[in-house]
């Protein structure tokens, strides 16, 4: 078994996806996985994945020409989703989808398909959590939200704030992945990598309180019937590695 | 006024319907200036919904969901909120403070209110006059099942969308997936799991290929048993609210050690 490590980014995951295909080792014979790997196996070789953007445009024309648009986006999302083999699975319904096609994705039957549908839905349940719990600081003109995902849910959420706020300043700021999204007043949003010397910069954003923060705080303390408590529900609903930057929860 | 003239006046009002369904509590509830009123008027376009205190009236659980039916068919109502009665104040024509929440029963209510929306129920199937209330031990679409199984078990690899969407376990997400799976071949209960079907409550009602998931009587009391098993924590969840904790020395051993 030969095994392919890169790093954890999209670039770096489509050209471990086009190393591995044209080794020509067939793919049953090779596995793919992200850095860092914890316990290196005996008898795997492994080889390590530099990105290449040529080669990753190539794996995704391909996917979005051959398979399907809708399939590529599918295969995006659930190569953000925080699975240990969520590269591996998603190279395993490709080479289902280029034979099958993109109805491919309905065949329960397929051992990896299932996977595939049970990494894509949990990153699903995780961007719909960070789109109700994302909370805006006002800052000036400019609101900030921090949020720490386990998953790269940056770009879900913002279609999400862009289509809802489009007349504001704001910027999301993953602190986990370090990108921050950047929404301009009425134009498109983009995303960009953060520096540290940036990141510690708008970590003190969050020093700041805005006038609606302690009303906010009092309302939530005081909505509550206590006949309806139910701290069991609330961490379901609201587990506590995701209150971490929720006004009310701080 | 009359009643016959207000009950004329409101043939085709909101109110005079809840009024066939149940005598004396409403007139506790409806404001008389309430009755005059035409309800009939245009809705707001995004969908209205509307709020139902559980619990405060003697009303039973038929009356409450044949309402719901009646306001989701004739008035496209969006959604039904129920709401169970916290008492807040004394009143002699309500429950005394103090009394217990009917938290249960709000969420029995809810799991019936998206059996009407989702599941092509109708009120008339879950309840009747001479079984008025839900059963507090299993949901009702289990209950509905256990009551009808002669229709089970049904095979997963042919049956109607109508048929499979009363199973319980499968939910309108599942079954989608079970229909675009079936396109693919046949289904293993292994599959099934996969897809989101719950087969602690599914595995009585369904067979894959023609053999149901374990060998066990198609007979009622059996199925009873194990679902009320299957749903036993959620029940005690909701009807238990003491919070037992552990016991600490500074309940009364510190006092005590201090005379």
């Amino acid at each position: 078994m030969t095994v392919f490590v890169c790093e954890d980014s999209l670039e770096s995951m489509l050209t471990c996806i086009y190393d591995a295909w044209y080794s020509r080792l067939g793919h049953d014979n090779v596995r793919l996985q992200v850095a860092p790997v914890e316990q290196l196996n005996m008898f795997d070789r492994y080889v390590h994945v530099e990105a290449d953007i040529n080669k990753a445009m190539a794996v995704a024309d391909a996917v979005n020409v051959k398979i399907s648009p809708a399939f590529y986006s599918e295969v995006v999302f659930a190569l953000g989703a925080n699975e240990p083999d969520a590269l591996d699975t998603v190279y395993r319904v490709l080479v289902l989808g280029f034979r099958l096609g993109a109805g491919v994705l309905d065949a329960y039957g397929f051992n990896a398909v299932a996977r595939f549908k049970a990494i894509r839905i949990r990153f699903g349940r995780e961007v719909s959590s960070f789109i109700e719990f994302a909370r805006f600081n006002r800052l000036g003109d400019v609101f900030v939200s921090h949020i720490e995902p386990k998953s790269r849910v940056l770009l879900p959420v913002c279609e999400h704030f862009s289509d809802r706020m489009p007349s504001e300043y704001w910027i999301i700021i993953d602190d986990v992945h370090r990108e921050a999204a950047v929404h301009p007043i009425n134009s498109r949003y983009y995303i960009r990598k953060i520096s540290d010397e940036e990141f510690e910069r708008l970590r003190t954003t969050e020093d700041y309180e805005d006038s609606f923060t302690a009303m906010w705080r009092a309302y939530f303390e005081h909505i509550a019937i206590e006949e309806r408590n139910n701290p069991a529900c609330q961490l379901n609903h609201f587990a506590k590695w995701k209150r971490k930057h929720v006004t009310e929860f701080i | 006024m009359e009643r016959a003239v207000i009950n004329n006046r409101l043939e085709n009002n909101i109110f005079s319907q809840m009024r066939l369904e149940t005598s004396e509590d409403h007139k506790l509830i409806v404001p008389e200036r309430a009755l005059d009123r035409d309800l009939r008027r245009p809705f707001a376009p995004a969908g209205m919904s509307t709020q139902m205190i559980v619990g405060a009236t003697q009303d039973s659980d038929l009356e409450l969901i044949t309402v719901s039916e009646q306001l989701y068919k004739n008035f496209d109502l969006k959604r039904v909120f129920f709401s169970a009665y916290v008492p807040l104040n004394e009143d002699a024509a309500l429950p005394a403070k103090g009394s217990a929440v009917p938290l249960l029963r709000e969420h029995r209510l809810y799991q019936a209110d998206w059996l009407l929306r989702y599941y092509g129920f109708s009120a008339s199937e879950l309840l009747s006059p001479e079984r008025p209330n839900f059963n507090e031990a299993i949901d009702p679409k289990c209950d509905w099942a256990v009551r009808h199984l002669d229709v089970f078990p049904v095979e997963v690899n042919t049956a109607p969308a109508d048929v499979l969407i009363r199973v319980p376990g499968i939910g309108p997400k599942s079954l989608e997936r079970i229909f675009r799976a079936r396109r693919y071949g046949g289904l293993t209960f292994d599959a099934l799991k996969k897809m989101g079907v719950v087969l602690k409550r599914a595995r009585y009602f369904i067979t894959c290929g023609g053999k149901m998931m374990d060998r066990i009587p198609i007979e009622e009391r059996f199925i009873v048993n194990r679902l009320t098993d299957v749903d036993r924590r959620e029940v005690y969840n909701f009807s238990d609210r003491t919070t037992y904790r552990q016991m600490s020395i500074f309940d009364y051993g510190l006092e005590a050690a201090g005379r």
